[in-house]
């Protein structure tokens, strides 16, 4: 027993070392211009709630910027991430709103979906997103729907109107997967079938590649990262996407408001379009001390520049696009000011 | 093969993936999380060796807190719990763990096997299986609840609509309404497994060890060593039953969606299902600990097929594997087939080397393990208090995972006390929603021609064959089910959930209602029936409130569950007779279990309280000088070590969130 124990303990101090050994090799912190003491986070530890759990997009993301954060904040403080997962981000939004610490050592990383649901009075939703003081987001996500080219019918033009429905996969209401294409097709006439109960969107990629549907809607980062191998070998396309205007990876595929029926449809799919452009946004609570909130938005902006981060997210097949604090605060307030009659239409499209 | 550095590198993956699947869950996926920033300096093979090394490895150690203290160090251990820490009690626990490790050891051998020859062929295998033949296999799966229910038929058919119901618990994932989460923001995601089977198998045995005064292990095995032989042993002589484990392993591995949990579950159950010993189950078979052992280290290399031959990962530990895919720039998908064929053997070799240092590494601890097992139990208390408290937790990081935990331990405890089968609900409870979706998205799919499709046709007549078979089989008489006075209230306490669960489902649509209304109407009718026999069968003289397993003499109504007299040896061998184990709740007084429960709640009040880091300390310090007898001395080196333990290795070393209290909020 004691064996165990003597070897037991040299065990833990060789696996301890190694964790430290990051945190001793990143002192060289960069200076902000801020009224904070630049020792204010030495010593301390800034955990980023994610709002699902290990292995997600989220958590992936959370995980990268943790890992290169801490050379861009004064003090060189310790980032870990903590999983929160519940009710697609509702959960850790609601404890960042009002449970996390506001001392400026929670960041929280949540849904940025959690704003449709609270637009559209969703239960659960005890947090007003406009009061968060938002770092800034990752990426900008437009949903895009893709589809087999083997389908019957493989252009939006044609499945407008069209006998022929498509079947598109996706995970249940709340989620892009399955909300997308209901407004898609409730916005222009196509007929697309959107299909739900799959566990996760992998589940639902098996579910084309078995045939069962044709296609599925989802963020394009996702298509890239996930899906590159379909695009590249012509097995599927990109035959729709959502947004304001065409994105810069996709100039000759259709926008879906070009088809929109009328105005209120052009507005529905601004909004199903909305979270998209600010994806996965990092926040700090309401109420944190506007001095660190500023050091820490420096912080997020410096890593998203810095060459070693962008490494290893090209490795991951990744594109940072952030957005900042003020670009956000004028996408929640857009589409958290969306009159309660279109609000209430969008509610009742993504019933099932 | 490998080169020397990464055999290294995968040597430490070993170990980490040694300790992680020792320390309660510490899932494999969230430490391969933490772990993923070491890769990006490896090479592809060498990235491989540490995160899979690493990963296949887990449940190998999970297995052996499993076997020792009856608390599932992974999720996907907790059947070894079943069979094993009976075996244990015994003074089996050398044999017990021979034969889990080496079960274990072929399983990982076969599944990786498989994957070497199967990953030529398997695309269009898994192309043609689709959700309605998914929904078939956990129709099959469902049906093996009657042989887990054995002789009590009706107590396990009625704790198997406990779970199914307690699948149905959180949004809907057709309408995303809600179904019984008390406006419960927690429940949302449904009720986690992980907690349930650390409370229902764990929670309930370190309750036992409070209430008794003896070490875990009954009799003083004069063999420990030459135990794990036997057990070793053990797993040759049921050699296709360690195979028929393995393959169901891999099978369900294939399928994504379906988690460790359900594979050891059905594999346990199917084990039972065909042996010739079947009311041996859950009182210390060998074959029960074979079966667990073998299907829990043979999924890993099912579960590699999606992510290799498709680039579509089963599970999140396979989602995180992926990125490391993307991250060295390999493709997952043909060209794993043909261009980067050698990270694929690579991997075959790295499932099987790591598996064989690791069952190596644990063979040499075995016997100071063992050892642990025939100390005072008390004096393990407050530690395995921590493993279940941690065990629990770490499904959300939330305190109500502790609370899930602590309700699943009553209901554990009065499952053993008046022998309610377990296995059966935590088979509903990991099925049950898995059956619902895959339902619905045949039905969305394909109307009602999903059920013309050939191999869901197949997979039907097989359900039925099984479950015809055991009928058709002469089979000797099993012992009658005891009675219990307790019987009737709890069958009183499942009707009314039971019209309570109906009675909501009656306010929703009817594809969010059907299935917790079909759980409902099943608890209603069985739980009626129970309590019409119960009413019939008073035991007379009873007033003993706890007529727990303990053969008594005078009426033959007690039998309990021990087959005696036959001059039979049951499962293998005639030196195998079971012996009833003492029965701890049965024979505590009153005043032992005041006592037991007192301390229970203090460590959790004070875990709430003040967190982890001074709650642990000082339950072990009071805990150990008060109620284990121990010297002060040694009670203080006890709480400062559990303090490192938590501090130096969670807190610090892993990272991993601890239970913080609400006084230092």
């Amino acid at each position: 027993m004691h064996g165990v124990r003597r070897r037991a303990g040299r065990f833990i101090c060789a696996l301890a070392a190694a964790a430290w050994l990051p945190g001793c090799a990143g002192t060289d912190a960069s200076r902000g211009g801020t009224a904070v003491p630049a020792e204010f986070y030495r010593g301390k530890t800034i955990s980023i709630i994610v709002g699902s759990g290990a292995g997600g997009g989220f958590d992936t993301t959370a995980r990268l910027v943790a890992r290169h954060i801490q050379r861009h904040i004064p003090g060189s403080p310790t980032i870990i991430v903590v999983n929160m997962p519940g009710g697609g981000g509702l959960v850790a939004a609601n404890h960042v709103f009002s449970a996390a610490p506001k001392d400026g050592t929670t960041i929280g990383l949540f849904h940025e979906a959690q704003m449709m649901n609270q637009l559209t009075g969703g239960e659960g939703v005890n947090f007003d997103l406009r009061e968060f003081n938002w770092l800034g987001s990752s990426y900008d996500d437009p949903n895009v729907c893709i589809i087999r080219r083997d389908a019957p019918v493989t252009s939006f033009k044609a499945m407008i109107g069209s006998s022929n429905p498509v079947a598109v996969g996706g995970t249940g209401p709340g989620s892009n997967t399955y909300d997308a294409p209901r407004v898609l097709a409730a916005a222009t006439g196509a007929t697309l079938r959107a299909v739900a109960g799959y566990p996760t969107t992998n589940d639902v990629r098996l579910g084309v590649e078995r045939g069962e549907i044709q296609g599925m809607c989802l963020g394009w980062e996702s298509v890239k990262s996930a899906s590159s191998q379909w695009l590249q070998d012509g097995y599927a396309k990109v035959f729709v996407q959502n947004g304001t205007s065409r994105h810069k990876d996709l100039p000759d595929i259709p926008l879906a408001l070009e088809f929109a029926r009328d105005e209120q449809s052009r507005v529905l799919l601004r909004l199903v379009d909305a979270p998209g452009s600010m994806a996965k946004p990092f926040t700090l609570p309401p109420g944190v001390d506007l001095r660190l909130v500023e050091v820490m938005r420096g912080a997020l902006a410096a890593t998203y520049r810095d060459p070693a981060f962008l490494e290893d997210a090209r490795k991951m097949q990744l594109e940072f696009q952030p957005k900042d604090a003020g670009q956000i605060q004028e996408i929640l307030s857009d589409v958290l000011s969306t009159p309660p009659d279109i609000a209430a239409r969008y509610r009742e499209i993504i019933q099932p | 093969m490998l080169a020397p550095h990464t055999f290294g590198i995968m040597l430490v993956g070993v170990a980490i993936g040694l300790l992680v699947g020792i320390l309660p869950g510490l899932g494999g996926a969230a430490t391969l999380a933490m772990m993923l920033p070491f890769v990006y300096p490896m090479d592809a093979i060498g990235a491989f060796a540490f995160l899979l090394g690493m990963h296949a490895v887990t449940a190998t150690t999970g297995d052996i807190t499993s076997v020792l203290f009856g608390i599932p160090g992974e999720a996907t251990s907790a059947a070894t719990v079943l069979d094993g820490y009976p075996m244990t009690r015994r003074g089996e626990g050398g044999r017990a763990l021979g034969a889990v490790l080496s079960s274990s050891l072929i399983g990982a051998v076969v599944g990786a096997v498989v994957l070497a020859i199967s990953v030529p062929v398997i695309r269009p295998l898994v192309l043609r299986l689709g959700p309605p033949e998914f929904l078939m296999l956990t129709v099959l799966g469902l049906s093996f609840i009657v042989s887990l229910a054995g002789a009590r038929l009706i107590k396990g058919f009625i704790m198997a609509g406990l779970g199914f119901l307690l699948a149905m618990v959180g949004l809907d994932p057709q309408s995303s309404i809600q179904r019984f989460t008390f406006g419960q923001l927690y429940l949302w995601e449904g009720i986690n497994v992980v907690p349930v089977v650390v409370g229902l198998f764990g929670g309930a045995e370190v309750l036992q060890l409070m209430l008794t005064r003896q070490s875990i292990a009954h009799r003083r095995a004069d063999e420990r060593l030459a135990g794990v032989m036997r057990g070793v042993r053990d797993t040759f002589e049921h050699w296709w039953l360690t195979l028929r484990a393995s393959a169901i392993g891999f099978g369900i591995g294939v399928i994504p969606g379906m988690g460790g949990a359900v594979s050891q579950f059905v594999a346990y159950a199917h084990a039972q299902h065909t042996s010739r010993h079947p009311e041996a189950f859950g009182r210390g078979s060998i074959e029960g600990v074979i079966a667990a052992g073998a299907v829990n280290n043979s999924r890993e290399g099912g579960n590699l097929i999606p992510t290799v031959a498709f680039g579509i990962p089963g599970s999140i530990s396979m989602a995180i594997l992926l990125s490391v895919f993307l991250i060295k720039g390999l493709v997952p998908g043909p060209a794993m087939l043909t261009k980067h064929l050698d990270v694929t053997y690579a991997m075959v070799w790295i499932i099987v080397l790591s598996n064989v240092i690791a069952v190596g590494v644990s063979f040499l601890f075995l016997n100071q393990l063992v050892r642990l097992t025939f100390v005072k139990a008390r004096i393990l208390v407050p530690f395995l208090m921590v493993l279940t408290a941690f065990g629990a937790y770490t499904a959300h990081n939330s305190f109500a995972d502790i609370v899930v935990m602590l309700a699943a331990t009553v209901a554990g405890v009065a499952a053993m006390t008046w022998d309610w089968p377990r296995a059966p609900l935590l088979l509903a409870l990991v099925l049950g929603d898995i059956t619902e979706r895959y339902l619905f998205l045949s039905y969305s799919l394909y109307d009602w021609r999903w059920v013309g499709r050939p191999l869901v046709l197949v997979l039907a007549v097989v359900t039925a064959a099984g479950l015809l078979w055991p009928r058709l089989r002469s089979r000797r008489d099993t012992p009658a089910p005891a009675h219990h006075r307790a019987d009737a209230i709890i069958a009183a306490g499942v009707l009314g959930i039971a019209v309570w669960a109906i009675s909501r489902a009656a306010a929703w649509p009817f594809r969010t209602a059907v299935f917790p209304m079909a759980a409902g109407v099943l608890l209603l009718v069985l739980s009626a029936a129970k309590l019409l026999l119960c009413v019939g069968r008073v035991p007379r003289a009873d007033t003993q409130p706890y007529v727990g397993r303990v053969p008594r003499a005078d009426s033959q109504q007690y039998v309990g569950r021990v087959p005696r007299a036959e001059g039979e040896g049951i499962a293998s061998g005639p030196a195998d007779q079971i012996d009833d184990l003492p029965d701890t709740f049965a024979t505590a007084s009153r005043r032992e279990w005041t006592s037991a429960i007192g301390w229970m709640a203090a460590f959790f009040l004070l875990l709430w309280l003040v967190g982890a880091l001074v709650a642990v300390p000082i339950f072990a310090l009071v805990y150990l000088t008060r109620a284990a007898g121990q010297r002060p001395l040694w009670a203080v080196v006890y709480a400062a070590a559990s303090w490192f333990f938590l501090y130096g290795l969670f807190d610090r070393a892993l990272r991993v969130p601890l239970p913080a209290g609400v006084l230092f909020r």
